[in-house]
Formats: C-alpha cells, sequence, structure tokens
C-alpha cells in the first residue's frame, strides 16, 4: 500500500513536471525568439518611411529648394546691377541696394513680368519687369507676347529682302532707309517669310549710260528709283533687249542666295549655272529655282554637283569656292557639300544632330542598374556647315542627351536635344508606397500600391524599377533614375549622403542551433556575395554612389559591407566596362513620348512621339520663328505632302518649291519637330512641379522645419538607413518555423521534454542573429591628382565636375576664360593632416590633453560620464580636408577601421554624435550604482593626396549607469495638423517621444496603467527618428472635434515584475492632448474659368490664364491640379495652397476643350471639376461679303465686325494705291459689318478693312472698287 | 581785201576758236576742280564729317558689342577678361530669368549716340577751325547725336545748325552719315534668343544658323548656369556677345 501511494506521488508529481515544465519550455523558447519576424516587418516599414521624410525635409530644406517654396523676398534694384531679383527672405537685404519686398516677384507690381514693347523701334521683348520696361522708353503690358498686336509679326520686304518683324519695325526700317516697304501680315511665320523674300519679281532693268545701252538685273521698284525701263523676268543679256551685256560670262556667288549664278559681263547674276550652257539659258528669261537643273539624284544630294549649281542650304550645299573635295567642271565655284565625318567615320547631313557620352549610359537591363559614371555628361553634336559643333548638355546630368531617328530615303536622319533629366520624379514615385498613410493598410493593398508605383516609374523615360532580390525572404523593389545625377565633389555633399544612404540596408540571418551546429534558417543569401553586389546595384543607380568607377576608369569603392563579402573582383571588372565608351558607341538615350513635357506647359500633344511628328499644322506657335519648332516643323512639312498643304492654304504653294528646289528627297531634310532644345527646354517648369511636389511630400503638410539641423546627426545613423523592404524576416515568423522544427520528432511527451530539457541544456533550439549590414557612401575621386590633366583629352568640354571626378586634388582653373584647364592642386602634399579636439563642442565637459589625444570628463566627482540618450558631439578640426575613421581597437590601419568618424567626404571639421555606450555593453546588465567602464575611440585621418595618420588619436572617457528618473516626454505628433478631412472616420496617426517608451490612449484623462488602447511602438536605439522614437496608433474620429489624452512609459524592456525594486519605469503623471477636428466645409471649386464660354482671340496660338478659386475645407487654401489629354495630373503653375491657383496655357489653337480640375486641402478633402470652353482664332484681316452702289454711296459688307477706310489717291509709277497707312485715309462710316461711303465710277477706290484685333491687310486692299467694278486681287 | 586784213582775220579766228576750246576744256573738267564744297582737300561738311567719325564707329561698335551693349555693363558676368552684361538673369535655380534689358536696339542705339556725342562734337570743331584757316567762314550751334540702326546699317544723325561760307555760303540744319553694319539684324537675333531664355529658359541656336547661313552663334554653358552668347555675321563680321542666367541647375542635388 506503501508503494502504491508512492508510486501515485510520483505520477502526480511527474505529470505536474511534465505540464509545468511544457509551459516552461515554452516559455524560454517564445522569450528566446519573441516572433522577430512580425516585428521586424513593422520596424522596417516605419523606418523606411520615416526616413524618407527625413531625407526629403532634410534634402529640400535648403535655400535653393525652398526659395522654390515660396520664402523669398524680390529685391527691385540690387547691389550687383540686376533688377528684379529674388532673393531668401534671411539674406534678401544683404544683396540689395535697398529695402526687399517680402513678396514674391509676380506681387511686386513694379517687377511683375510682362511684355515691353518699344514705340519707336517696333520691337517687343517677353519677360520684362514693368520698372525696367518704362526706365528704357518701353511701353509694358501684363499681356502675353503673342496677345499684344503690336507684337505680332509679319513679312516685310524692303529692297527684296525679307524679315520678319512687326509692322512699325518695318516702318521704321523702311522711313531710315528711305525706301518703299511692303509689309505681309499673313505672312505669319518665318520661314515663309525668308522663302518670300527669295520669289520677288525681278527682270532687267535697262536704262542710258554714256551713250550706252546697259542694263543692271534688280527689282521694279529699285529699277523705279534707277529710272530705267524694268522687263519683268528677263535677264540683262537678253538678246531681245539689245544690252551690252554678253551671257554667261562667269559664275559666282550672290549675296543673300545659296545658288551658283551666272553672271554676264556687266556683272549681273543671270539664271543658276547648269552645263551645258543652254540648260540655264532659257532664252534670255529668268529660270526659277524650282525650274532649274536638280543638284541631287535619289539619295545622292549632291549627284550633279559637277555641272549644277543648285544648291539649297537647307538641304547642305551652299556656293563656295570649288576645291579638291568640291570640283566643278567649269568656272571657280562650286555647291559645297555642308555635310560632314563624325569621330565614328559616319556621315552626318547637314543640320542633323546626335548624342555623344563619355561612357556608358542609362539602364543595364541585363543587370538592372543604372551605368552613368561619375564626372561624366552628356553632349549633343550638330553637323553645321560642314563643320561638328558639340554643346554640352548640363552638368551633373541634370540634362541628357536624347536621339530620334526619323526614317528617310536611304537611312535615317538623327534628331537630337539636351532635356531636363527627370530623376528627382523617379524618387518621387516611391512615395506612393512609403506613404504614412499606408501605415496598417493590408498586404493585398500594399501591393497595390507598389504596382502602382512600378507602373509610373516604368512609364517616366527616365526612370526604372531597381530590383533587389538577395533571397526569397529580402528582397524588394524600389524607383530610381535611369540616368543617375551626379553630385558636386567639392561643395557640401550632405545632400549626396542623403541621397546614397537610401540603399544602406541591415539584413538578419538567422541561425538556429541545432543537433549539428548552427543552421541558417532565413536571410541566408545576405551572407554571400550577391548582397554586396545587389546592394550596390541599388547603390550606384541612386547617383555618385557606392563603387563605381569615374569616366576615364578609375575605380573607388564607396560602401562598407559587414558580416558579408565584398564585391569581388569579377563584378569590379564588370563595372568598369562603363567607362569605356568604345563598347557602347551607337547607343543613345532615345527621346519618347515627349508629348507629356509640353503638356504641362500647355502645348497639346499634337507632337506626337519623337519619331513620329505630329501635325505641324498645329504647331503654328512658338511665334512662329525659326527657333522655334515651327522653325523644325515646317522644314520637315515642307518636304511632305502634309506640308505642301498647309503651305497652300497659305498661299505660298510656290514657296515650298523656291525653298527646296526641286530635290528629289525632301524628306532629307526632316527635323524632328520638338526636340530643338527650346523644345526640351519648354519643360523647364516641369522640373518645378516635380520638386514642389516631392517637397509637399516631404516636409508634409504646414511642417516646417526647425532651422538648426546639424549634418552630425544624420552622420551618426541616428536615422538608419534603410529603404521600405519586408526586410529579414519576410512574411513568415521564424518563432513558428523554430516551434515547428522543435516539435516534429515529438512522439511521447515525456520523452520530448526529456530531449528538450537535454537540448537546452546543450543550446540546442538557440536563435543567433547576425545582422549583416550595407552602407552606401558618396562616391569619392581618386586619391591625388595624377590624371587631372586628361580632363578634355576626349574632345569634351573639361567643366569643374568632370575634373574634380578625377582625382582629390583635381581643381578647375580659368572657368571664366574660353580656355579652362584641370591641375592638381597638391602635388606635393606628402604630410598627414594634424588633428585637433574640437572641445568647443563639449561645453558641459572637460577636455584634457593626454599623450594619446585626449579624455573627456564630467566635471564633479569621479568625472564618468552616465549613460544617457542624449549623444555625445565628438568632433576633430584637421588642417586641411580628410576623411576620418574610428576603431575600437589601436593600431588598426586606416582602410581597416569599422567606421567613419563624421562624414565620408573630405572636410576640414569632421563631427559626430555619439550615444553613450550601456554598461550592458560591456557585459554589466544588472544596475550598479558603482559599475564603471573605460572607452576609448581610436580616430585616424585621411587627407586628399592619401596621407594617413600613422599614430592613433585617441578619445577616452569613463562611462557610468545613470538612473532614468524622468518620464518620456512627446515631442511631436503625426500628423502634426489637428484638421482631418472633413468625412474622415478613422485617422491612422502617433506621436514622438524623446526616449524609447510605450504609449496608451484614450478618450478620458486618466492614468496610463488604466489607459484602454495600446499604441504600437518603436523602440530600438536604431529606430530613432528625426523627432525621437514613435508611437502609432489608430484614433476615431466620431464628432467635430474629438480630444484624446496620450501618456507613454519609458523603459520598455524592463520587466515589470522585476524583484528589483529599486528599478522602476517611469509613466507619464499628464496627458499630452491629440486633438482632432474635422473640417467644418467640404473644400469646394467656388469658380473655374473660363468654363461654358466662347474665347475669342486674334492671334494663333493664343494664350488663355485657367483660374480656379476654392473655399471650404481647412481655410480655403489649396493645391489644385489639371489633366491635359492623357497626361497625369499636373500642378497649376500658380497659386498652389492658396485659394486661387492658375495656369496660364500659351500655346492654344481653335477647338473645344474639356480641362478636368482636382483640388485637395492639407486636411486631403478633395472638390473635381471640369472647365469647357470653345475657342475661336481669328487670324485673318476682315474680308469683303458683298459690295454694292446704293444712291451714289459706295456700301461693303465685311466678315466680321471692322473700321474700314478708303483712298482715292493715283498711285505713282510702279505703285498699287494700296501702299497707304490706314489711320492717312478717310474713314467709312458704319463699324459693324455694314461701312459706306461717298462713290463715284470714274475714281479708283482702294479700301482697307481692319478688325478689334488690329488685323489688316498691310500693304495690300482689303478690295478695290475700279470704274464701278471690284477689282480682283 | 589786203593780204594782212585776211592775215588778221584768222589770227582773229584761231583766237576766237582757242577760246571756244579753253572754255571746253573748263567745262569738261570743271567737276574735277576742287571747289567748297567737293575734293578731299575742301570736303563738304557730310565727307569730313563721315570720315572723322568713321573711324570711330568700329571701335565704338566693338566695345558695345562686345559687352553685351553697354559701354559700362552694370549687372555682368567677367568672361575672358572682359565684362559682359546679363541681359536675363535671375539668381535662383530652376527658374527662368528676368528681362535685364528690353528693348535692346533702343539701348545699343543710346549707347552710340551718347560715345559719339564727344567725338562728333571734337570732330565739327576741328573741321571748323581746318576750314576758317583756308579762309572759311564757319559758324555751328551744339552737335547733337542720334544714332539708328536699320537693316545693313548704322545711321548717324548730327543735329547741326551750321553755315559754312566763303563766295557763297550754305547752311545745314542737320547732317545723315550712313555706315554700312549688319548689327541690326544681329541684335534682332539676340532679341529672339533672349524671349526664349525668359520664356522657356533655354534657346535652340542651330535652327537660326540653318535658315541664315552667314549667321554664327557660339553659346558657352559656365558652371553657375550661365551662358555667354556670341552671335556673329562671318560676311559683314559684326558681332554680338552677352550674356544669360535662366534655368539653371545647382550642382548635384541642389544643396548649397
Amino acid at each position: 500500500m506503501k508503494e502504491k501511494i508512492n508510486y501515485k506521488k510520483t505520477a502526480v508529481f511527474e505529470i505536474v513536471l511534465l505540464i509545468s515544465v511544457s509551459f516552461a519550455f515554452a516559455y524560454i523558447i517564445n522569450h528566446t525568439t519573441g516572433n522577430p519576424g512580425e516585428k521586424i516587418i513593422v520596424q522596417k516599414n516605419v523606418r523606411s518611411v520615416s526616413l524618407l521624410n527625413f531625407i526629403g525635409k532634410l534634402l529640400f530644406s535648403e535655400k535653393g529648394i525652398v526659395s522654390a517654396a515660396g520664402e523669398v523676398a524680390t529685391c527691385v534694384n540690387s547691389l550687383s546691377g540686376k533688377s528684379c531679383q529674388e532673393y531668401p527672405i534671411e539674406s534678401c537685404n544683404q544683396e540689395c541696394g535697398g529695402d526687399c519686398v517680402p513678396s514674391t516677384r509676380e506681387n511686386v507690381a513694379a517687377c511683375k513680368p510682362g511684355t515691353c514693347y518699344d514705340p519707336l523701334e517696333g520691337t517687343c521683348q517677353a519677360g520684362s519687369p514693368q520698372s525696367t520696361c518704362v526706365a528704357h522708353g518701353g511701353t509694358w503690358s501684363g499681356e502675353k507676347y503673342e496677345n499684344i498686336p503690336q507684337c505680332r509679326e509679319g513679312c516685310c520686304i524692303i529692297n527684296s529682302q525679307a524679315k520678319f518683324v512687326t509692322e512699325r519695325q518695318c516702318v521704321r526700317s523702311a522711313e531710315l532707309l528711305g525706301v518703299k516697304k511692303e509689309f505681309r501680315p499673313d505672312v505669319q511665320t518665318e520661314i515663309a517669310c525668308l522663302a518670300l523674300g527669295s520669289v520677288q519679281e525681278e527682270g532687267a532693268c535697262v536704262f542710258e549710260q554714256e551713250f550706252e545701252r546697259t542694263c543692271k538685273f534688280t527689282t521694279r521698284s529699285q529699277c523705279g528709283t534707277m529710272h530705267g525701263d524694268f522687263y519683268s523676268q528677263r535677264i540683262c543679256s537678253s538678246p531681245s533687249l539689245n544690252t551690252t551685256c554678253k551671257p554667261q560670262v562667269t559664275t559666282g556667288c550672290f549675296p543673300g542666295k545659296d545658288e551658283v549664278y551666272w553672271f554676264d559681263s556687266c556683272g549681273n547674276r543671270e539664271n543658276i549655272f547648269a552645263l551645258p550652257k543652254a540648260a540655264s539659258w532659257n532664252n534670255g528669261g529668268v529660270l526659277l529655282k524650282n525650274n532649274s537643273c536638280s543638284l541631287g539624284s535619289g539619295t545622292n544630294l549632291l549627284a550633279n554637283v559637277k555641272t549644277c549649281g543648285n544648291c539649297n542650304y537647307i538641304a547642305g550645299s551652299v556656293c563656295g569656292r570649288a576645291d579638291e573635295r568640291n570640283p566643278v567642271s567649269l568656272g571657280e565655284y562650286v555647291c559645297k557639300d555642308l555635310s560632314c565625318i563624325d569621330e565614328q567615320g559616319k556621315k552626318r547631313k547637314h543640320g542633323e544632330s546626335w548624342c555623344s557620352y563619355q561612357g556608358a549610359i542609362g539602364e543595364d537591363t541585363a543587370k538592372n542598374r543604372a551605368r552613368d559614371t561619375p564626372g561624366s555628361r552628356h553632349f549633343r553634336e550638330v553637323c553645321i556647315n560642314g563643320e561638328i559643333r558639340t554643346e554640352p548638355c548640363a552638368d551633373y546630368r541634370n540634362e541628357i542627351c536624347v536621339e530620334a531617328q526619323t526614317p528617310i530615303q536611304g537611312g535615317k536622319f538623327s534628331s537630337a536635344a539636351c532635356r531636363i533629366n527627370k530623376w528627382q520624379q523617379c524618387f518621387d514615385y516611391n512615395s506612393i508606397v512609403n506613404n504614412p498613410e499606408n501605415k496598417g493598410i493590408g498586404k493585398s493593398a500594399m501591393q497595390a500600391k507598389s504596382n502602382q508605383r512600378d507602373l509610373k516609374c516604368e512609364e517616366n523615360t527616365d526612370c526604372f524599377v531597381k530590383e533587389v532580390k538577395v533571397g526569397k525572404d529580402f528582397k524588394f523593389d524600389y524607383c530610381v533614375p535611369k540616368y543617375s545625377p551626379g553630385f558636386s565633389l567639392s561643395q557640401r555633399g550632405e545632400g549626396a549622403e542623403i541621397i546614397c544612404r537610401q540603399a544602406n540596408q541591415k539584413c538578419t540571418v538567422v541561425y538556429v542551433k541545432g543537433l549539428g551546429g548552427w543552421d541558417c534558417k532565413a536571410n541566408c543569401e545576405c551572407e554571400k556575395k550577391i548582397f554586396a553586389e545587389q546592394m550596390n546595384d541599388l547603390c550606384m543607380s541612386l547617383g555618385d554612389c557606392g563603387a563605381e568607377v569615374n569616366y576615364i576608369g578609375d575605380l573607388t569603392e564607396n560602401y562598407k559591407v559587414k558580416k558579408s563579402p565584398k564585391l569581388n573582383s569579377a563584378y569590379l571588372e564588370n563595372i568598369k566596362r562603363y567607362a569605356n565608351e568604345k563598347l557602347f558607341k551607337g547607343e543613345y538615350a532615345d527621346a519618347g513620348d515627349i508629348s507629356e513635357f509640353f503638356a504641362t506647359l500647355g502645348i497639346p500633344e499634337g507632337l506626337g512621339s519623337a519619331s513620329t511628328p505630329g501635325d505641324p499644322a498645329a504647331q503654328f506657335g512658338m511665334a512662329g520663328t525659326v527657333a522655334g519648332m515651327m522653325g523644325v516643323a515646317l522644314v520637315w512639312a515642307a518636304g511632305t505632302a502634309t506640308g505642301a498643304g498647309i503651305l497652300g492654304s497659305l498661299s505660298l504653294a510656290h514657296v515650298g518649291a523656291e525653298l527646296l528646289g526641286p530635290t528629289t528627297n525632301g524628306a532629307a531634310l526632316t527635323v524632328n519637330p520638338g526636340l530643338s532644345a527650346a523644345g526640351g527646354a519648354l519643360a523647364g517648369a516641369a522640373i518645378g512641379f516635380a520638386l514642389t511636389s516631392l517637397l509637399l511630400q516631404f516636409t508634409g503638410v504646414g511642417r516646417g522645419l526647425p532651422p538648426a539641423i546639424t549634418y552630425s546627426l544624420l552622420a551618426a545613423g541616428t536615422a538608419g538607413g534603410a529603404i521600405a523592404g519586408f526586410g529579414a524576416m519576410g512574411g513568415s515568423a521564424f518563432g513558428a518555423a523554430a516551434g515547428t522544427l522543435l516539435t516534429i520528432g515529438i512522439i511521447i511527451v515525456v520523452v520530448v521534454i526529456i530531449v528538450i530539457v537535454i537540448f537546452k541544456a546543450l543550446g540546442i533550439g538557440e536563435v543567433k542573429k547576425v545582422k549583416v549590414t550595407f552602407e552606401c557612401k558618396p562616391w569619392q575621386p581618386p586619391r591625388g591628382g595624377a590624371d587631372c590633366a586628361k580632363c578634355g583629352s576626349d574632345g569634351k568640354t573639361c567643366s569643374r565636375y568632370s575634373c574634380e571626378s578625377l582625382g582629390q586634388t583635381c581643381q578647375l582653373i580659368n572657368e571664366e576664360t574660353g580656355t579652362p584647364e584641370c591641375i592638381d592642386i597638391s602635388p606635393n602634399d606628402a604630410a598627414a593632416p594634424s588633428i585637433r579636439f574640437m572641445k568647443e563642442l563639449l561645453a558641459n565637459y572637460s577636455v584634457e590633453e593626454t599623450e594619446f589625444g585626449v579624455r573627456i570628463k564630467q566635471p564633479g566627482s569621479d568625472g564618468c560620464i552616465p549613460e544617457s540618450y542624449e549623444p555625445l558631439i565628438l568632433g576633430v578640426a584637421l588642417d586641411e580636408p580628410g576623411q576620418c575613421r574610428i576603431s575600437n581597437s589601436t593600431g588598426v590601419a586606416f582602410e581597416e577601421m569599422e567606421s567613419d568618424f563624421g562624414s565620408s567626404l573630405f572636410k576640414r571639421n569632421q563631427t559626430m554624435p555619439l550615444l553613450t555606450p550601456s554598461l550592458s555593453d560591456f557585459g554589466l546588465e544588472s544596475f550598479n550604482p558603482n559599475a564603471r567602464a573605460e572607452y576609448v575611440l581610436h580616430i585616424k585621418c585621411q587627407d586628399k593626396s592619401g596621407n594617413t595618420n600613422i599614430k592613433d588619436y585617441g578619445i577616452g572617457f569613463c562611462i557610468k549607469q545613470g538612473p532614468d528618473t524622468t518620464p518620456p516626454i512627446v515631442v511631436e505628433r503625426e500628423p502634426s495638423l489637428t484638421t482631418v478631412a472633413y468625412n474622415l472616420t478613422m485617422l491612422n496617426g502617433g506621436v514622438y517621444t524623446n526616449e524609447p517608451a510605450d504609449c496608451r490612449w484614450d478618450s478620458i484623462d486618466r492614468d496610463y496603467s488604466l489607459m484602454s488602447h495600446e499604441m504600437s511602438c518603436e523602440n530600438d536605439f536604431e529606430d530613432r527618428q528625426l523627432f525621437g522614437w514613435f508611437c502609432s496608433g489608430e484614433f476615431p474620429v466620431t464628432e467635430n472635434t474629438s480630444k484624446y489624452y496620450v501618456r507613454c512609459q519609458d523603459q520598455p524592456w524592463l520587466n515589470v515584475s522585476s524583484q528589483n525594486t529599486t528599478i522602476h519605469r517611469n509613466a507619464n503623471s499628464q496627458s499630452y492632448t491629440y486633438n482632432l477636428q474635422r473640417t467644418i466645409n467640404p473644400l469646394i471649386i467656388e469658380s473655374l474659368v473660363p468654363n461654358n464660354e466662347t474665347l475669342n482671340f486674334g492671334t494663333i496660338p493664343a494664350s488663355i490664364e485657367v483660374v480656379v478659386k476654392t473655399s471650404g475645407g481647412v481655410d480655403g487654401s489649396a493645391r489644385c491640379t489639371y489633366k491635359w489629354g492623357n497626361s497625369s495630373y499636373i500642378d497649376f503653375a500658380e497659386g498652389l495652397w492658396t485659394s486661387t491657383n492658375s495656369q496660364i496655357f500659351q500655346t492654344i489653337y481653335d477647338g473645344i476643350y474639356s480641362l478636368p480640375v482636382r483640388c485637395e486641402d492639407l486636411a486631403g478633402n478633395t472638390a473635381e471639376k471640369t472647365a469647357r470652353f470653345k475657342v475661336n482664332l481669328d487670324s485673318e484681316s476682315p474680308k469683303v461679303t458683298r459690295v454694292y452702289e446704293n444712291g451714289g454711296s459706295l456700301t461693303l459688307i465685311t466678315d466680321e465686325p471692322s473700321v474700314c477706310t478708303a483712298s482715292t489717291a493715283v498711285p505713282s509709277r510702279g505703285a498699287n494705291g494700296c501702299d497707304y497707312e490706314f489711320a492717312n485715309a478717310t474713314e467709312m462710316s458704319g463699324s459693324e459689318l455694314v461701312h459706306s461711303i461717298g462713290f463715284s465710277r470714274a475714281i479708283t477706290h482702294y479700301i482697307k478693312c481692319k478688325d478689334k484685333f488690329g488685323r489688316n491687310p498691310g500693304s495690300a486692299c482689303t478690295i478695290i472698287v475700279k470704274g464701278g467694278v471690284a477689282q480682283e486681287l | 581785201m589786203r593780204y594782212g586784213e585776211k592775215k588778221g582775220q584768222v589770227t582773229l579766228y584761231i583766237i576766237i576758236a582757242l577760246a571756244i576750246i579753253l572754255v571746253l576744256i573748263i567745262f569738261l573738267v570743271y567737276p574735277r576742280v576742287n571747289l567748297p564744297g567737293s575734293g578731299s582737300a575742301d570736303a563738304t561738311p557730310e565727307e569730313y564729317l563721315r570720315s572723322c567719325i568713321g573711324q570711330e564707329i568700329p571701335l565704338i561698335m566693338e566695345d558695345i558689342t562686345s559687352q553685351g551693349g553697354s559701354m559700362q555693363p552694370q549687372g555682368f558676368i567677367v568672361y575672358n577678361n572682359t565684362k559682359i552684361s546679363y541681359l536675363c538673369y535671375t539668381a535662383e535655380y530652376y527658374k527662368t530669368c528676368v528681362v535685364q534689358q528690353p528693348n535692346l536696339i533702343g539701348q545699343v542705339e543710346r549707347e552710340i549716340s551718347r560715345e559719339l556725342q564727344p567725338i562728333a562734337t571734337s570732330c565739327v570743331k576741328s573741321f571748323a577751325e581746318e576750314y576758317e584757316s583756308r579762309g572759311y567762314k564757319i559758324s555751328y550751334g551744339n552737335t547733337n547725336v542720334n544714332a539708328s540702326l536699320a537693316l545693313n546699317s548704322i545711321k548717324i544723325t548730327l543735329n547741326l545748325p551750321m553755315t559754312v561760307t566763303k563766295d557763297f555760303s550754305r547752311t545745314y540744319k542737320s547732317i545723315d552719315l550712313e555706315y554700312k553694319s549688319g548689327i541690326y539684324e544681329i541684335l534682332s537675333l539676340a532679341t529672339s534668343i533672349i524671349d526664349f531664355e525668359s520664356t522657356y529658359g533655354d534657346s535652340e541656336t542651330t535652327l537660326y544658323m540653318r535658315y541664315y547661313p552667314n549667321i554664327k552663334i557660339e553659346k558657352v554653358k559656365l558652371s553657375d548656369g550661365s551662358k555667354i552668347y556670341s552671335i556673329s555675321d562671318v560676311v559683314s563680321k559684326d558681332r554680338f556677345v552677352f550674356a544669360s542666367r535662366s534655368l539653371a541647375w545647382p550642382a548635384g542635388y541642389g544643396l548649397e
């Protein structure tokens, strides 16, 4: 019996043991693993969001971009002699000769830009401030250039020369020269005007001189002044004229003409040179260009050059002296070939342009990384007049060169342009994913966001999606620029550090100890070479970051990887290839769809794609000048059926022929419309939009940056560095895997428990995490300056960027001359930097010099520094710019030291905030007021020439534990604005604390322990963000005003049930009030102008301003965007975040328009409306639809309201009677459609009519009534 | 009739014939005789002043056109040891420029007038002194110079009340001088370029050269975002240089 009772007791004990050990063991497992996967994901997400916010705030807080956001003042006359300049508010008065006006330029009347008209000269200048215009004797108008009648250009013909000028300019020139002029307002493009000049009526002017019948080949009007007899379309040597001039004596060039001409014995120009002579004799008649010999044949534009002088400059030939390359069969002049041979030996046509690069460009699709090398630049080469001109695009790859190949007969015609590199937009797209509003959304919703980001990224020709795929758990995507931007290597590079740090990553490799030892269970690939390779691929795609080569092939490795292999030689050799431009000859950046650029400035999509130009009839824009797209487009049009139609509509069908001659290959003239630099530059404002968008994204609504942000804070990496990535653990919680592992094999519970206990004793199941890190640093040039002289040796411009990329001590001199030079400024530097500790940064500490460096002491008692969350700011001053590194051990070589001290950039002062290590880092885990630890930081520095300190410089101090007796402080909230959207019911927000803490909230102000809602907090030391440690929560918005109370408790790692009563957590005794206020009224669009109306203009194209006014919402102000065609929504150019947003569209044509507008205010309230309007453009002077005599009056009816005048003066010989000033004739009665004047059949009436836009027929008449009959004009 | 009387008649006829021939010779060479108002020794005031002022025109034009249209540039950049006026300027990044010199043609005309004023006064004075030493009587008032630019020419109007007297008197109210120059067309091109710079931030210069064969435009981009434009006519050798700073990009990422 006794034995039975013992067995019973034993069994019960064993059962109790079994159960309790099971629980105990489960506790042990849980405590060890703690389900890290989920925790890491959450931490990574929020950290990345915060980092991006921080990056954006820092990047865009500097004055260059802040000024774009409006914090500027206007100086009417600056000390440096410039007028109407905007400067940052804080520095404006220093720059200005007087007081600055605290407003933007557009809001200062004297500086408002407009059009300045000079009434004497007749010239107009766009973009002129009012004060400057008036001071120079001009008349200022706030209207756009194209809307001012006086600025409307037409064709002025004086002495057979045609100029595209205003009417007043034409009149003035004629007055000054004392000659007659003809002004054609119907000719609205410069090209057509130029062509018109070549088709003036010319002929033989025969007159007596010294008893001889001589002749001069000239125009009719010139002949009139010579008092000769004019024979139209005859040349002077014509036999019928019986002059002393002998035909076809010599050949030569003629000023203002492209062709080679015959000249007679009197020196008169005859017909275009051709052999045999009879081919161009034409029996003494003028032979038009179009009817003359054909210079080209098939695809060879100069096939008949030896026997035909019908050159065409636009097509690539012009009259010049014959030489070996350009022989001729007769005479000394020939049509010279204006084509060029490029550096690849390829023949380029006159006017052709192409891109030239310094190495590889764009995306390496095989490696999924960007290839542009530091120091490289894009160039545009143009063949003009037989010479190749090289034009550099903007440096630092802020512009890229794009090219389009247009198919023509026999080949392709290349057009290139420098255009803006939209790299900022690529980073902006990532905010779709990394948006604070995305907190708490589900996985599928996040995937949708990622897809949306990827789509936008791929649609942008300047961006691509960089996929980082280290392993199945460690992978993420990021939108990066194809043409990575460069940064200034000599100026402050903190912005570069911020950009590059986006690629800093931490990968936690998880090992579990098994029977056979440690097994890797997650992120195992991070310890292989692929980790560094993938991360460097991302790093170098962000900009001049990481391991890269400069454009001449010198590699420097600017990254740090820990616990994983470095980049191997094969990988680095692959990168070096990018500097070898020979390997990438023929590659170019495709122009792609350029319509999005033009949409931002109101130019419709009519330009089509770069390879398929749109209908140029729609592109009578850019003031119709040769420099505008019209100049490009019409050349294309002239050679095509479409173009012929356009010219025909202008009664200039013959112009096309005159412009081109009987060339068989009109398409050879094709230049791609819109690819001119002006076309590319049209997108100038677009980059401003992108930046504004980024600024708003990153700074958040209504939040400004504190003025004193120190870069040292960043340098310490307190903001960490990680892009959103579903980090180390992916979606699966490792804890579950461990549990699975450990639960596998459990057959008999008791056996398992025993096994488990044994395993535990052996450490089986223990988890070990290895943190593999990659640090992406700004790219640095090689040490020294051995290669400085190579700058420009490739025939390309040597700029500051390219020079400084060749070596640390390379510097560009003589930049202000035409011959800059890149030199080594420290060729003989052999001394390492000397180090001095910056005591001034530690005002509250005492610093003693020691033999190895310095020792920092806390004043009082033993001088040891207590643990604290506040960092120590350490700094060293060098006697020359240098890099510094630190190590915990002494005697470590510079290259082997663990971390940078301060920045990786070369600076004279390097600073670094140091979070004092805790005693637990030294193995002292329990609170012990007597515990002390000695700590020494060993520093070495290196200068630009590579000279390094041999001896360490030590910074020593001792640490003691300090009790934490203060509760956390809530320093900031998110969102900062208390106002929320009108219909919001739930808000994802949070608070920042000054130390790691747990936080709770409640609707009642009560003790922390009683608060009902826990917040989700990030409490690792490295989770610290700009404002501290962040805790998030979901707050219901149930009424117009919701008030919540938040309290926090520090030291979240402490066990509340600890038996050590000397340790306790500090909770807030007072709450932080978290207010939410719904906007009372929704945001509405009060007015949208124009809308539901018809607009009439007298110019082509016209400019309109769309103005949208908002009210309601937070305060009536909003950011409004519009959609043009298929574009995405684009910000209004003016008035962002005010109640009146506006946008000017400068190239509007006839048609019906529908413009969707969307507005959003600070709280997220939105409103939408679509503007619909019709545009009528009147480009013609009034026409007479009916004319009749009525009771002694001549009555005529016009097709539009107009004013008419009539002249009855008899014209002089050679004149046509219509060449009178409108204001000087007799005005007819009637100002609408019906006009009348006294009439006599015996008198000829020369009548002109002018519409309300000032359009009149110029030197022609609207109608001539002669003998009672209306004459055909 | 006696023999002696016949001889006398023949002699008389010979004398009359010689007189007629002499008159004819005088008549034929009359325009070539140096009379007041003609010839290099006694040139007309127009000719004298044209020559005197004309020597200075190229120098003045070179100074004005190489410095962006001003003899004393105010807002300028130094390039190749020369101050070059900004015709369009902004101190900011990412923004188009503000026109600093609207009415460029008028501005150049005023500069020419201003520079020629003392020269014209000096030339008039030297003309008066020289001709008075030759026996002329010269009276003149203040000289006012007005320069105008037109197609292919520079027209200088000297508003100069002057009376020149020797044997007969000639009075002038103004004197017009004309010099060949292609600067008007070049300044028109510059105005067009500035239009593009102020509106769009850049200009396409190669297109101008494609349509105007005599024109050569060089554009140098400096690292601070400034551009130096040089427009020249390869035939007339006229040239105009100016600076612009529009739509400039900061170095690298935009932090200064």
